[in-house]
């Protein structure tokens, strides 16, 4: 299925984690896959790299100092012509609930696989 | 025959229960019998025959059956001389010399001749003080038990014990007293009044308006004082004074017309949560020590009420923590496990696609498992502790030689790490060198920076600072210094309990609230101490003193292997990233 829809090189994901490891692991797997990465660690600098960079896809994990997922996700939604699809990752409960309040296209609980993350990106990006 | 007759109804009318005597139609008295002679006073029948008609009259004051006065017009010897018939009536009398209240039944029988003229008026008096003071305790009794099972009943029907109590205030009102106040002690042990009750709502708007202007804190009971209670039978004018210092106030509570009180202190567990006072006032009753014995009965009942809704609520809350803190530790677990997932996935994939992964790649990502697994590690030593913290027990602790300062700048730079927009900023002496156990005190070091970052949401700078202080013994002294969302006034007291975090960020910002508790646990065992000050919206500052430790005797030293092992892997650990 990832073979039959091959990712443009251009295409860019953002990764905003606090976990440095998390961060390090997701941004290989993603370039891997030629993806442009960029990672960001809490909703600030999130929130400021994504109006300098317009990333095609953001996963957001849920925990985060300086503003949680919910005031990221309403940035990343608010800023005009942007709104890129949300893939919500979290070690809390009440996943389900949680992301569909803040509009994700999709949610993974941690730990996770990376295949499910990839199938769930290139979703993602087609459902654009 | 005649004067046979005459002594032996002399006899009769001697040994018969009632005091009586007969008059003529003109009111004199013709004869009274001993009985009538000792009820009215006097020392003889002479004595009482020779007194003027009302004399006898003079030494009592006369009431009906509910305590009105009573002209002497109305008594049935008086009724009988005016043309009336037989009557009978319960007469209430105070004897004026003593003030001794006593009752009577009185009768009053007229006795005509054949042609119908009055001969004599015959009165009787029974004394029937014991059967009426029987009946009256009987009915307050019955009042108290009624009263008492109802508010048994309020007091087991709910949990919420303010509504409870305030229940209870307006049964008393309705059977027991004309004012009722509940009075409690909050949290922070200061008197609040929780109910007032009285019939005339104008009446209660009065009180809670004093309440507003003399809060019950300002002076407080003597009951809550002493846990003793307290019986007024009598409000006197002087005892008004001495209790209320403030004129103005004196003149209020004089316009109320207090006759007798008492204040129960609520009791439970050998601690006083407040007061219960009943206050008499228009019912004119007073108070005895059998309505004070009741008094403390309701209040026992009431104080188990609340203590028992108190520690119900406690236990909610402890539930409710438990359940926060278990989603708390699972988060704080499924991260790392995340990151150890995510990183070994990426290997294999590499592995499979190209059949190598690159030395570069491959060190880094078992840099970054083994930085996961020892942060799982400190999670789960820290747990252990929290188990050993919620049974009481001491940590063992484990001394090596320990930088203070190195140590604080390593967590620093990894607290920093998950950070853009705050700056940790370390100010320190080049080293402070000491025995600790070195693990506990990082953890201590990483709990307070992460929590800096953690509760200044708005970024800004942390600073740590180090020194030596000037006092003996020996000490360091570490601040940690953040100017984020601080820590609510009310807080401040229990913020080191166990589970307890900040009301103005449960539900926004996740934290499982033993950072605190286990911070302080290893810095006391350290023979140190923690002190947090805080102001909301301004930022908080937490002092901690570390005594230069030296491990006491006997206490298990961590082996050079594990401490060379823990050393290589933190600096594997700042190397990895």
């Amino acid at each position: 299925m990832m073979d039959a829809l091959p990712p443009a090189p251009s295409r860019r994901v953002m990764v905003v984690d606090d976990d440095p490891q998390l961060r390090q692991s997701l941004q290989w797997a993603l370039e891997d896959e030629g993806f442009a990465v960029e990672t960001a660690s809490d909703g600030v600098e999130a929130i400021a790299q994504a109006a300098t960079q317009a990333p095609d896809l953001v996963i957001l994990d849920m925990t985060l100092p300086g503003g949680d997922g919910f005031q990221v996700a309403a940035a990343l939604q608010a800023a005009p012509g942007m709104a890129p699809p949300i893939v919500m990752i979290t070690a809390d409960g009440h996943a389900a609930e949680k992301a569909s309040r803040i509009g994700a296209f999709g949610y993974l609980r941690k730990p996770f696989d990376i295949a499910d993350l990839l199938s769930m990106i290139h979703q993602g990006l087609a459902s654009r | 025959m005649v004067e046979r007759l005459e002594n032996l109804l002399e006899s009769i009318l001697q040994h018969v229960a009632d005091g009586i005597v007969v008059r003529d139609p003109a009111g004199r008295l013709l004869y009274a019998n001993d009985l009538a002679v000792r009820m009215t006073g006097y020392a003889s029948a002479a004595e009482l025959l020779a007194a003027p008609p009302t004399g006898a009259l003079d030494k009592f004051e006369l009431l009906d059956d509910a305590g009105q006065p009573l002209p002497p017009e109305a008594l049935p010897g008086r009724l009988a001389l005016h043309g009336g018939t037989h009557t009978e009536t319960v007469i209430r009398y105070r004897i004026r010399e003593t003030g001794v209240e006593r009752w009577s039944l009185v009768a009053g029988t007229p006795i005509y001749d054949a042609a119908g003229n009055l001969q004599v008026v015959v009165s009787s008096f029974r004394d029937i003080t014991g059967e009426v003071t029987a009946r009256m305790q009987a009915e307050a009794a019955m009042v108290r038990q009624t009263f008492l099972a109802e508010a048994s009943q309020e007091l087991a029907a709910s949990l919420d014990y303010e509504t409870t109590l305030a229940a209870i205030a307006r049964l008393a009102v309705r059977q027991f007293a004309d004012w009722c106040s509940v009075d409690l002690l909050d949290e922070a042990g200061v008197l609040r009044r929780l109910a007032v009750a009285h019939v005339d709502p104008a009446k209660v708007e009065l009180a809670n308006e004093l309440v507003r202007r003399y809060p019950p804190a300002t002076n407080p009971p003597r009951a809550l004082q002493t846990g003793q209670a307290e019986l007024y039978p009598e409000i006197s004018d002087a005892l008004l004074q001495a209790s209320i210092p403030d004129p103005e106030l004196l003149a209020i509570i004089r316009g109320l017309g207090l006759k007798s009180s008492m204040a129960v202190p609520l009791n439970a567990r050998g601690r006083t949560l407040g007061v219960l006072s009943f206050i008499a006032a228009e019912s004119g009753r007073r108070y005895t020590a059998d309505d004070l014995a009741f008094a403390e009965q309701l209040a026992s009942r009431a104080a188990l009420a609340v203590e028992n809704a108190r520690l119900y609520q406690e236990v909610q809350q402890a539930l409710l923590t438990r359940d926060e803190f278990l989603a708390s530790v699972s988060h704080d677990l499924r991260n790392p496990l995340g990151a150890l997932k995510a990183t070994s996935q990426v290997l294999q994939r590499q592995l499979t696609r190209t059949g190598a992964v690159e030395p570069a790649r491959l060190h880094a990502a078992l840099a970054n498992v083994d930085t996961t697994t020892n942060r799982m590690a400190a999670l789960i030593d820290m747990l252990m502790d929290v188990a050993r913290l919620q049974l009481g027990q001491p940590l063992e602790l484990v001394y090596g030689q320990t930088d203070l300062v190195a140590l604080t700048r390593r967590i620093a730079e990894e607290v920093q790490q998950i950070t853009t927009h705050h700056q940790i900023q370390v100010d320190a002496a080049t080293e402070l060198v000491g025995e600790w156990d070195a693990r506990r005190i990082e953890r201590v070091v990483s709990n307070l920076l992460e929590n800096a970052v953690k509760y200044s949401p708005g970024g800004g700078a942390i600073v740590a600072t180090l020194t030596r202080g000037k006092d003996e013994p020996a000490e360091v002294v570490l601040t940690f210094e953040d100017h984020g969302l601080g820590i609510p006034e009310h807080d401040l007291p229990r913020i080191f309990e166990r589970f307890r975090r900040g009301s103005n960020v449960v539900g926004r910002i996740g934290g499982t609230g033993i950072g605190l508790a286990g911070a302080r646990q290893i810095v006391e065992q350290h023979g140190g101490t923690i002190v947090v000050e805080s102001r909301q919206g301004a930022g908080t500052t937490v002092t901690v003193r570390l005594p230069f430790g030296h491990a006491p005797a006997g206490a298990p030293v961590l082996s050079e292997i594990q401490a060379r092992r823990d050393e290589g892997s933190s600096k594997q650990e700042t190397s990895a990233t």
